[in-house]
């Protein structure tokens, strides 16, 4: 059988938590796991060792960087000091640099905690405040453009699952890049305090467990893509996206180990999984349109249909979709066409009170906009009192009857090609009033 | 409020400085600050990068040499005044002690 050598485990510690990271680093080794590797994506790869008391520490190298193939000479200067001390570095993530030493009374790697707290901040300068402010940046632009979406398009926008979904991605990653900002600046504010007074930087440890939730979220939302596009073709996006992440990172890993630089290889670890997944975008799986589901063509699943508004058998022609499903908003096509007559409507629900009057007023706007021809009427508002509804728009248009139907959370955009009669009507009014 | 970088030094930025008064490596500060204080303090490897790091780029001290991945480094005009400063303010803090605690008999 055979013998399982790695062992591999999320990092939940913030990167410039070295109490947390230490801690848990010195339970691993005495469980029997020492540090191999650490990553940017956050599995930490452990490899099987006998189980010890192992110390180990953390230091920050401002000058080094994880865009380097080889180890800087700062890294390297600092390796020379700490082996002088007896300290085997163990791994390193872009400035953060963990060293381990069996010795119980080895010289700390740190022995000024003021010291250590500028070189944090100077790391977390370099690296951990520009990415997380470009994050924040490229989240509130990407927010702005989808609010302004839903502002001018609210029934469309609050009935796709598509711009449904990526609004909450945009909103958790902007959500997610301010929160590890201020807990950040929470932490260097509260380390100054701590290290004026002689003591240590302060430890989020507590935030741990704040963090593993924080993180199942953020898987659990990247899953529910499959809420929105076909499995498969989440599945892949999914995927590319994690080849580009990890395959960037494992690519200059192996390189750095390697010792080896080449900028064709590096271009390639970015090019490839950046056309792979335009390849999945592109993709027919991706073009499926989940807004116009065919749900059905009996004609019971419909709420009107032409023989009970006429009377004469209607036979088949009916045609169902759903034209889009949301927690907030839902919008079904009903159609029929048989015989010379056809009925086509509309129906939105909306389940959300937040954007109700937006929605209403949108659906209105577009019911008055749309026309025949050049010399259509426009709509008229017509008594509300015989619908039980609170608003009723009405248009006769070029031998179409047009009627747009307001209930408190269902708005009804009907259409037939004649004019219909009282008895029709008063049909209508019941059925859509269920 | 941000405490201001070396506006006061501590114990470890002190003795680095002042083992520079002469050119010497950054691996061999670490065992002269501990022959110098008979052991009382150490400096750790990663205190003695850094604490480099942060005196080059303020003029504290300057890289005299560099054999292999060894640099050598020698304290500046700025650094010793940094160093007198800091000598003063231990001194006045210590004729203090002896006069305030001095009069109450501790």
């Amino acid at each position: 059988m055979a013998q399982h050598n790695y062992y591999y485990k999320f990092c939940s510690h913030a990167i410039y938590d070295y109490h947390g990271l230490q801690s848990e680093l010195e339970g691993m080794a005495e469980k029997g796991w020492r540090l191999d590797r650490a990553t940017g994506y956050g599995l930490w790869r452990y490899r099987a060792a006998e189980p010890k008391r192992v110390r180990y520490e953390i230091t920050y190298v401002s000058a080094a960087s994880s865009e380097q193939l080889v180890p800087t000479e700062d890294e390297l200067e600092m390796e020379e000091y700490c082996a002088a001390a007896g300290w085997e570095k163990a791994a390193s993530l872009a400035q953060m640099q963990i060293y381990c030493n069996e010795a119980p009374d080895a010289v700390p790697l740190e022995t000024d905690e003021v010291a250590r707290l500028r070189s944090i901040q100077a790391s977390m300068k370099k690296n951990y405040w520009p990415n997380h402010f470009i994050l924040l940046g490229l989240m509130a632009f990407q927010l702005v453009l989808r609010l302004s979406l839903l502002l001018r398009n609210p029934v469309e926008t609050l009935t796709s699952r598509a711009d449904v979904y990526l609004l909450g991605l945009v909103s958790w990653a902007l959500v997610s890049a301010v929160v590890n900002l201020v807990l950040y600046a929470l932490w260097s504010v509260r380390s100054e305090q701590a290290v004026v007074l002689g003591l240590p930087c302060v430890s989020q440890r507590s935030y741990r467990w704040a963090r593993r939730i924080f993180m199942a979220c953020s898987g659990a939302i990247l899953l529910g893509m499959v809420w929105v596009w076909p499995a498969l073709a989440s599945a892949l996006l999914i995927g590319a996206i994690l080849v580009l992440v990890i395959g960037i990172e494992e690519y200059t890993a192996w390189q750095k180990k390697a010792k080896k630089s080449s900028t064709a290889g590096i271009l390639m670890a970015v090019v490839v999984p950046l056309l792979l997944m335009g390849m999945v975008i592109a993709s027919p799986a991706f073009h499926f349109q989940p807004n116009s589901n065919y749900i059905a063509d009996e004609p019971e699943n419909m709420i009107v249909t032409l023989e009970e508004l006429t009377g004469a058998p209607s036979g088949s022609g009916h045609e169902i979709a759903d034209m889009g499903t949301t927690p907030f908003a839902s919008s079904t096509f009903y159609h029929q066409d048989w015989s010379g007559k056809m009925i086509s409507y509309s129906v939105y629900e909306l389940k959300t009170p937040l954007f109700r009057d937006a929605c209403v007023e949108s659906v209105i706007t577009g019911f008055r906009e749309w026309k025949y021809n050049l010399n259509s009427p426009d709509p008229v508002e017509a008594d509300p009192g015989r619908w039980n509804a609170e608003q009723v728009w009405h248009c006769e248009d070029d031998g179409y009857d047009r009627w747009l139907i307001i209930y408190e959370t269902r708005v009804v955009s009907f259409t037939a090609d004649w004019v219909l009669v009282e008895d029709q009507l008063a049909i209508l009014a019941e059925a859509f009033a269920f | 409020m941000p405490r201001e970088k070396f506006q006061a030094l501590t114990e470890q930025m002190f003795y680095i400085l002042m083992c520079l008064r002469n050119e010497m490596c950054g691996m061999d500060i670490m065992s002269r600050v501990e022959a110098e204080t008979n052991g009382r303090v150490k400096v750790g490897p990663g205190t003695l990068y850094n604490l480099l790091e942060q005196f080059l780029e303020a003029g504290f001290i300057r890289q005299t040499r560099v054999e292999g991945r060894r640099r050598s480094y020698i304290l500046t005009e700025k650094g010793l005044w940094t160093l007198r400063d800091e000598y003063r303010r231990i001194q006045a803090q210590s004729a203090d002690y002896r006069r305030i605690m001095g009069e109450e008999g501790l």
